[in-house]
Formats: structure tokens, sequence, C-alpha cells
């Protein structure tokens, strides 16, 4: 579960990096960001790893066997909600960047 | 899959790379060359659209002199014929075909043939009947034929009742992904870029020599999308010739029209594969990019044998086979979900039309890509039972409109919000 976080985090960086930066909008903003969504990301992975403890104590394989299947969804949520929110917040900055120089 | 993974992040970093560029926008003022155009739109029971698009039609800046419209009214039952017939006995230029029971009712390729015959211009053009055009979209369309070598064109569809529901927001999210990004990214690149059966359109010489539409196929946009590339021409995508549509409201809508897209889809997958690979008017990065747009709703299929095949290997695990074939199953339903590559695509697309807002329904987007799981599973299905029988069922289940999209039109002219 470790190497599974540590590469979900991995993936999470470089994609944020290659798909974010780019964008119009303050480099502090998107640093930021980034650093935020790496700590949602170990805060998710943590939790559900947790419950994935607990439930292995209760049922066994079938839990884990579920935990490896489901993981690939689980993080999808959160990576995906955080990136659509950044770029939201990327967004906006780049707007109000856009108002102080009128 | 992984295929697919790489397109689709190639696409987008095409697209976010070419948006620094300011290209510039063609306007009635700047068309320099305007041959002449027959609009073709067929209609089938469209009593609550057909007025809409029709006005839309006598508002054109295309001078009147070179255009032609002509409805094809595909044996209607309601009073779609009758709103039809009061603007061609106003407008010269607008002409109606009626078609009875015995020959309409037969699909869109159908209608659309019968209309062809009817038109005497050197550039056609299609819309659907709930579609709502700019004013000078036939301006920026026609721009493209200047090029000898184009022999179609495609303009952009968005979607007019987005505020009205989850379905029709989200449908919004995949024409974004699908359009200002695909199909955008397909055309910078020189990819196949897809004729989408509306908005766009073809020169009538070429259009004739290929046959016209195949009433076999069920996805007649694509299939002849891939005759025009096969025969040595290129469509060209316009991304600012928009024209909005009004998108299905309800999932069981959705549900029907993504089925007849996946089966369409594959028909000519099936059709085509072998003649994109063998063409030598197709260069290779157009033949790889062509399988994969011919073959992409197998994946959703793909994707449910990973979970059905996976899912047992993992507790059997009692060879190396099986080991090496629960890893594969797995990358691969892991490569579909984990990639994320779609939701960037839509993302970037929703980020540089400024659609800030519609960005937080991305993640909702799961929820309809698992739901095409099982319609294009039951499309392939259907058609290998009827290839199996060779029985011939397509069934065109068109998509019933309802006209709430007019409520969305305002006095003035609707424009993006950028």
């Amino acid at each position: 579960m470790n190497g599974q976080l540590v590469s979900m985090i991995i993936v999470f960086n470089i994609l944020f990096v290659f798909l974010t930066f780019p964008l119009s909008g303050t480099l502090k903003r998107k640093l930021l960001l980034l650093l935020l969504g790496n700590i949602i990301g170990f805060s998710w992975n943590y939790l559900f790893s947790l419950l994935a403890y607990t439930t292995a104590n209760y049922f066994g394989q079938f839990s884990n066997t579920l935990y490896i299947i489901l993981s690939p969804f689980v993080n999808l949520v959160w990576i995906v909600s955080f990136w659509s929110f950044s770029l939201t917040a990327i967004a906006n900055s780049k707007h109000t960047k856009a108002g102080s120089e009128i | 899959m992984s295929a697919y993974l790489i397109r689709h992040y190639i696409f987008t970093f095409t697209v976010l790379k070419n948006s620094q560029k300011h290209e510039k926008t063609i306007t009635a003022e700047d068309a320099t060359c305007q041959p002449t155009v027959s609009v073709l739109i067929p209609a089938r029971n469209e009593k609550q659209v057909i007025g809409r698009i029709l006005q839309r039609m006598t508002e054109l800046t295309y001078p009147k002199d070179k255009l032609q419209v002509i409805v094809i009214d595909d044996a209607s039952t309601d009073n779609t014929g009758t709103i039809a017939d009061r603007y061609s006995t106003t407008h010269s230029y607008i002409k109606v075909v009626h078609r009875n029971e015995k020959e309409g009712g037969r699909g869109k390729g159908s209608a659309l043939n019968a209309g062809l015959k009817h038109a005497a211009n050197e550039i056609v053009l299609c819309f659907d009947a709930d579609y709502y055009p700019q004013k000078d979209i036939l301006e920026k369309l026609t721009k493209e034929f200047d090029n000898r070598k184009v022999g179609a064109v495609q303009g952009r569809v968005t979607v007019l009742n987005e505020p009205q529901n989850i379905v029709t927001r989200l449908v919004a999210l995949e024409r974004i992904g699908g359009y200002r990004v695909d199909q955008k990214a397909r055309d910078s690149l020189g990819l196949i870029t897809q004729f989408g059966g509306t908005v766009g359109g073809f020169r009538r010489s070429l259009l004739e020599s290929l046959g016209g539409w195949d009433e076999s196929i069920l996805a007649e946009d694509t299939d002849l999308t891939f005759r025009v590339y096969l025969a040595g021409y290129k469509v060209r995508y316009v991304n600012d010739a928009e024209c909005y549509e009004e998108a299905v409201e309800t999932w069981r809508a959705y549900w029907k029209q993504r089925y007849r897209w996946s089966k369409g889809h594959m028909q000519c997958a099936f059709k085509h594969s072998l003649g994109v690979l063998r063409n030598n008017n197709i260069r290779l990065k157009q033949k790889i990019d062509g399988l994969l747009l011919l073959n992409v709703y197998f994946m959703p299929i793909l994707v449910l044998l990973s979970c059905v095949i996976g899912v047992p290997l993992f507790f059997l695990k009692s060879s190396e086979l099986l080991s090496v074939l629960w890893v594969s199953t797995s990358i691969s339903l892991y490569s579909f979900i984990g990639n994320f590559a779609p939701f960037f695509e839509v993302g970037i697309g929703a980020y540089l039309d400024g659609r800030t807002r519609a960005q937080w329904l991305i993640p909702l987007l799961i929820f309809t890509f698992l739901y095409n799981i099982p319609i294009c599973t039951k499309a392939f299905l259907d058609l290998l039972t009827s290839k199996i029988s060779r029985r011939n069922d397509n069934c065109w289940t068109k998509t019933v409109h309802s006209g709430n999209g007019n409520s969305y039109i305002m006095n003035q002219d609707i424009t993006l919000q950028r």
C-alpha cells in the first residue's frame, strides 16, 4: 500500500505540473495548489488505507482485494476533483490579474 | 488502452500549446470566395424545433442568391412539413421535400440522400433540425474549401439547453472535450478529423462521386469521414464556426443516442479498418489515429472484460500464466480509469472556453463513462447477433426534441463565454 501511495502521489504531481503550470495564472498560486494537492493526496490515501486495514480485520482477504480493485476509482475521485478545483482557482487568478492590469 | 491514454494526452497538450497562438476569426466581411451552398435539414417529427432553424436560415448573412435550403420532411406525422412549407412560400431559396411513409422513416442517411438529389450548388452542408447556428457560420465553413484538398468541413457543436438538468450539463462537458480539444487537436496534427453529421458538409461533386450517404450504416457521418480520406481528401475542423444543439435531457434518451452511435461506429470499424490500413492516400499517423477512432467504442467493452476476467483471476493465482493475465487485465482496467486522461481533456477544454463553473462537474463524468459500458456492450452484442443471423435490424431511433432549447435563445446572438 505504501508503494501504491507513493506511485499515486508521483502520478498526481506529474499530471498537475504538466497540465496546470502551462496555463495562465500566478506561479505562487500554482505552487500553493500543488502543495495543497499533495497534502490532500497523502491524507486521502492515509484515511482510505486505515479503512482498508480496519475492514481487513473483519472481512479478511476479500476487503484487501476490494481495496486493490477500487483503488483507481478512489484515487480518481480526489485527483480529478482537486484538479477541477485547481483549474477554477487558476482561471480566477487569471481574471483577477487581468482586471488589476486594466 | 495505453494507446488511447497517450492519444488523449497528446491532444490535450497540443491544444494547450496552440491556444497561445491567436487564430484569426473569419467573419462575414472577411469572406472573399463564397461558393454556392445547399443546406440540407433532415426533419422527422420536429415541430418543436423546425421553425427555429428555418427562421435562423432567413437570418444568415450569406448572400441569399448563393444559398439553397432544402428541408427533407421525412414522413413526419406531426405538422413539421406544414411549418416548413410556410417558410418556403415566403422565401424562394427554401425548398421542402416531402417523403411519404413508404419512402421515409428509414434513417437520416436515407433522408439526406433524398435531399441531395435536389441540391444544385457547389457545397452541401447539413444541419440537424434542432440546431441553431451563428448567423455567419456559412462564411466560416465554406472558407476552408479554398484548399482543393479539403473535401469536407466540420464546425463546433455547443449545447443550447445546458442548464436544463444534470444530463444536459454532462453532455455539454462531453461536447467541450470532443470538439474544443479532440477535434481541434486532430485537425492541428493533421490526423483524421471527423465529420460529425451536422454543422458541416462536403463538396457536392465529391459527395456524389462517393455515392452519398450509406443508408445501411447507423453512423453515416463516420462512414463518410473515412470515405473522404480514403478518396485522398481531408476534413477540416473550424472551431469558431459554432452551432447550438438541443442535447438529450434524460438518461433514457442518452442511452438510445449513444447506442446508435456505438453500433454505427462499430459498423464503420468492420467496414473500414482494413481499407484504412491498405490505403496509400492516408499517411501512417492518420492510419494509427483512424484505427483508434474507429475502435473507440470497443474500449468500454474491454474495461468490462477486464473486470469480469480480472476479479476471479486475482483469487486463482495458481500459475504463472494466470498471474500474467491478472496483471495485464488489472493494468487494462486501471489505464481506463486511472489514466484520468479523458477528464483532463474535458477540463482543459472547459478552461480554454472560460467555463470555470462547469469544471466543478468534471468528476461526475465518471458516471457517464461507466454508463457507456453497458451501452457499448449491448450495441456490440446486437451487432454480432445481426451479423451471425445475417439480419439487417438497423432500427434508426431518432432523438426526440422537446423544444426546451427555445427558452435559452435570447434576443441577441448567443456567444460563448470566453
